[in-house]
């Protein structure tokens, strides 16, 4: 039940609620939590917006290092990215700066990628035979991460 | 030995005259008839009688599989469609916006923003003030825990936005991360007022109305 397909609207939701569950479950503050409700709602909008068709999956990990956390992916049979360094900037898609005037037509204000990366700790995309993915992870014990709004 | 009615002969004519039947009836429940039943003169003793009883046993399990498959998929197909229905509710709910005044809106968020939520929800907005004429707007996000820096600054770019249509807005419910959130980011706050509570809000528009009223009656 770690996994939801995203063919709806409604299924953001159920991923905001996927990843609140193993946030939780993991040891994140009430907070983490939600900031961790929004990376999976940003990543789930994004496979609704441009992936065609995918999945979101959470998962607790336990690094080494970094101690436990959180995982989520994004898995989609749209395009990888052009540039994920350029979309990851707020305002910009892919291939560069997005008009406010697009916002409506694009669903969206481009700032749904910087957001995920803001309130994450590690952020990667790694292409798939078929599509992509975007793996956002973030642990319990930040560990020089203050990115985030809390300041 | 003289065949008697009772017990058929196990002439081949007889043999075949049975098979051809079970083919018949084999044949329509192919064709998804499932009361048929093969009536046989033999006993159940007999090879023929025996197989006859039990492809009438296999016809009539099998009718009320169908049945019950039937019955199975409609259930789903309600399920799916409220679940259908209930999506499209989901839709609407996400961006309430209801008129709680004269010509004031309110516009309650609960739940995550993410930004595909605030682009929807300022183009929504925008147009509600338009069609409705309305004089001011609630946004109010007690319901709302945390926002990314960015969508806050949406959001008050929001607020502008309907300060530019003519209306006032006023943002109420803002949490102290929230809160700390817009003054880290240097977020102008320029022209967007704020106040506690949706309660506050709603008493600073609805009160001067009733004092102009208790002057006109006094």
């Amino acid at each position: 039940m770690n996994l939801v397909h995203i063919t709806d609207r409604s299924d953001v939701l159920v991923a905001q609620q996927v990843a609140k569950r193993i946030a939780h479950s993991v040891g994140f503050d009430r907070s983490a939590c939600a900031e961790l409700m929004i990376v999976a709602s940003e990543l789930a909008s994004n496979i609704l917006k441009y992936g065609q068709r995918g999945v979101l999956r959470a998962e607790p990990v336990d690094d080494a290092e970094r101690g436990v956390g959180i995982r989520i992916v994004a898995e989609d049979e749209g395009p990888p990215f052009k540039s994920f360094e350029t979309a990851l900037r707020d305002g910009f898609d892919d291939e560069g700066p997005v008009q406010a005037t697009a916002f409506v037509t694009r669903r969206g204000t481009a700032s749904g990628l910087g957001a995920v990366s803001r309130l994450s700790d590690e952020l990667r995309m790694l292409p798939l035979e078929k599509g992509k993915a975007v793996v956002a992870t973030r642990y319990v014990t930040p560990a020089g991460r203050r990115r985030s709004i809390r300041s | 030995m003289e065949p008697s009615d009772e017990s058929p002969s196990d002439s081949a004519e007889e043999v075949y005259g049975r098979i051809a039947d079970i083919l018949v009836a084999l044949a329509d429940v192919g064709s998804g008839d499932y009361s048929v039943r093969i009536e046989s003169t033999f006993p159940e003793s007999h090879p023929l009688g025996a197989l006859c009883a039990g492809i009438n046993e296999m016809i009539a399990s099998l009718g009320d599989e169908q049945e019950r498959g039937e019955k199975y998929r409609k259930e789903l197909e309600e399920k799916l469609a409220t679940i259908e229905r209930q999506r499209e509710a989901i839709r609407e709910l996400s961006t309430p916006i209801m008129e709680v005044w004269d010509k004031i809106l309110c516009l309650p968020i609960v739940g995550v923003i993410d930004s595909l939520r605030s682009a929807e929800m300022t183009e929504a907005l925008l147009r509600a003030v338009v069609s409705s004429g309305a004089r001011a707007v609630i946004i109010d996000i007690t319901g709302i825990e945390v926002m990314d820096t960015r969508t806050a600054d949406h959001f008050v770019r929001m607020a502008k936005a309907v300060g530019l249509l003519g209306a006032e807005c006023v943002l109420t419910g803002i949490n102290p991360q929230i809160a700390q959130t817009i003054v880290h980011m240097g977020i102008d706050m320029a022209g967007v007022r704020t106040h506690r509570s949706l309660r506050d809000a709603l008493y600073h528009f609805v009160r001067p109305k009733r004092t102009r009223l208790q002057r006109l009656e006094g």
